[in-house]
């Protein structure tokens, strides 16, 4: 058949207007409250491309998959493989969904101008399946399904289970479909790949199981076999990848700093945030140094955006945008535990919570206003009241509420105002 | 009768309209998150609105099967037939609605008149892609449309019953029923 006819008779051409659509609509409300990394761009183009590609490829899976059964496909005296018939049926489809990935790409390139870095292939590259995957579940169901059932039916079925797991309390189902909920990750952390082998997974399985149902011919006890027994492996594979994860598909990042020195402190911020490292540096060593003088701790060797130990090496923040305050009350809150202690009820360690962060970025040399929006007018007037004592007794006062915040049986001590 | 109901998938289309009623019942009032425009426009859409889409297309799917030319030169008013079909469904999905007091059956039912109604219109174009267009029109009334807003035609995302969301769908399953009879109520041109 000439290219032209070829592709103009397809279900693409109706399917990648719609679909394009459908995935710059989904795009258009996060792409401007991207992360500064290329990650968070990737997951919001695969996630919108899978959302907006894999219902409609879908539904095009099924109306081509009924127009080959129109055709004549399973009776008729094969001349190509059944392969290669539904290859060229289903190209057009991918192209399409491609087409409109790569427009999704391109909105992101322009939204991360300036950022280094670039896409992550292997996160694409899952999207990808997926979407092959669900046009391969529509040209099976287009087999047997007219169009009129089918069409709808992989519309409304594909959207719901990339949808609806989103919403369920059971958290692991959410890994499992590719929609990636649109977002992952800050740039601190990086996407859990844990998620991505049990989605390629789940999608090799079901392209696989799908094929099998389309070519299967008549009486053969093996395509049956594999149509049953490939979603069993998927779930049995899959399952255990993800059971542990919580809401989100992402884990704290531990490589890719930039790093420098600045008056003896080693200062390290994200490679995507290296223009920034000498401001960074000239905020965060001094105020370093300053709470070390404060709490009566040992300076640090190292101040860093990645992981730190709390002794030789502190945290701390420097998103694009952020003011100097900003950077100040990241590293003095550092300093403080990340979760509160398992403690039964009754526990009032917590109390110490605001008093104590007021306290260490006013230290650190943040400016009041800036630590009164944060932790509220009480706690900075607990932490203006510490302020005026002795040092000693300051670094007293800290190390009661700072046990107060790591255990069960310090109650906190001055956190509040007379 | 009895070979027009099957070639017309009656059976299917009962079994489709009372597993879509036991879904609605059941699980009606999950929400299914939606993407919106804003991230702070949280918002979901339930499943007792979507899932008439499916009952509606297997109903559609058994009003227009059967050989075509053969149903035009039939004895027997198959038009009158297929009408019939198509509006005692309807009729069934509103009378389970009254007595099944399930949250949603109301609007369920409505969108159940309204998708069947625009695959009614649609099939005057193309017969084959008719579930296309509810399917379409639901996906456009998700993303755009705003439940509680009033509007008269977002319906397909409106939990309310509210009489002014039934217009559209009436009106569409009306033009979409009467619109194949009408050529035969026009007084016939003799050929000379």
């Amino acid at each position: 058949m000439p290219i032209r006819r070829w592709a103009r008779s397809s279900a693409a051409v109706l399917a990648l207007p719609v679909l394009t659509a459908y995935l710059f609509f989904v795009m258009s409300r996060s792409v401007d409250v991207l992360e500064d990394n290329w990650l968070s761009a990737t997951v919001l183009v695969s996630s919108a491309a899978v959302l907006a590609a894999g219902p409609v490829c879908g539904a095009a899976g099924a109306w081509e998959g009924a127009r080959l059964a129109r055709g004549g496909v399973d009776g008729a005296a094969a001349v190509r493989s059944r392969a290669a018939i539904l290859a060229w049926s289903l190209l057009p489809i991918l192209v399409a969904a491609l087409v409109a990935m790569l427009g999704g790409l391109a909105l992101a390139g322009v939204a991360m101008a300036g950022v280094p870095g670039l896409p992550d292939p292997l996160v694409l590259a899952v999207a990808l399946l997926v979407i092959v995957a669900w046009t391969l579940a529509g040209f099976a169901a287009g087999r047997h399904l007219h169009p009129l059932v089918g069409v709808p039916l992989l519309l409304v079925g594909t959207w719901l289970w990339l949808a609806y797991p989103a919403a369920l309390e059971t958290f692991w189902v959410r890994h499992l479909t590719g929609d990636n909920l649109g977002f992952c990750c800050e740039t601190d952390a990086v996407y859990d790949q844990r998620a991505l082998y049990a989605q390629a997974v789940v999608a090799v399985c079901l392209a696989g199981a799908a094929y099998l149902f389309w070519s299967r011919r008549r009486g053969a006890r093996l395509a049956w076999a594999g149509i049953a027994g490939l979603p069993l492996l998927a779930m049995a594979v899959a399952f255990p990848l993800v059971r542990d994860m919580g809401p989100e598909a992402q884990v704290p990042r531990t490589s890719g700093l930039a790093c420098g020195r600045s008056d003896g402190v080693e200062v390290c911020v994200w490679r995507e945030r290296e223009k920034q490292l000498g401001t960074t540096a000239l905020i965060a060593v001094p105020a370093a140094r300053r709470l070390a003088t404060g709490t009566g701790q040992p300076a640090p060797r190292r101040v860093t955006e990645g992981p730190a130990d709390g002794a030789d090496s502190w945290r701390f923040a420097a998103p694009p945008g952020a003011r100097p305050d900003d950077v100040l009350f990241g590293l003095a809150t550092g300093l403080l535990p990340a979760e509160p202690p398992v403690c039964g009820p009754g526990w009032s360690g917590a109390d110490a919570y605001g008093p104590l962060s007021a306290w260490l970025a006013l230290t650190a040399g943040a400016g009041q206003d800036a630590v009164e929006r944060r932790t509220g007018p009480e706690s900075l007037g607990a932490a203006r009241r510490v302020l005026g004592r002795p040092p000693a007794a300051q670094v007293r006062w800290f190390r009661h509420n700072l046990d107060a915040l790591r255990r069960c049986d310090v109650s906190p001590s001055e956190v509040t105002l007379p | 009768m009895r070979t027009w109901l099957r070639v017309h998938r009656a059976a299917q289309v009962c079994v489709a309209l009372a597993l879509t009623a036991g879904l609605v019942a059941a699980a009606g009032d999950v929400l299914v998150p939606v993407p919106r425009p804003t991230l702070d426009d949280l918002a979901g859409v339930p499943v007792a609105l979507v899932a008439p889409l499916v009952a509606s297309s297997v109903l559609v799917r058994g009003a227009l099967a059967g050989g075509g030319s053969l149903e035009a030169v039939a004895v027997r008013p198959v038009l009158a037939y297929r009408t019939g079909l198509v509006a005692l469904t309807c009729a069934l999905s509103l009378v389970m609605a009254v007595v099944e007091t399930v949250p949603y059956g109301a609007a369920a039912a409505r969108n159940l008149v309204g998708f069947t109604g625009l695959a009614a219109l649609a099939a005057l174009w193309r017969r084959d892609a008719a579930t296309a267009a509810p399917a379409a029109y639901l996906v456009a009334a998700m993303l755009l449309g705003r439940p509680g807003a009033g509007s008269w035609w977002d319906w397909p995302v409106e939990p309310s019953p509210h009489p002014a969301t039934w217009v559209v769908p009436a009106a569409c399953l009306g033009l979409g029923l009467a619109a194949p009879a009408l050529p035969r109520l026009m007084p016939r041109r003799h050929r000379r």
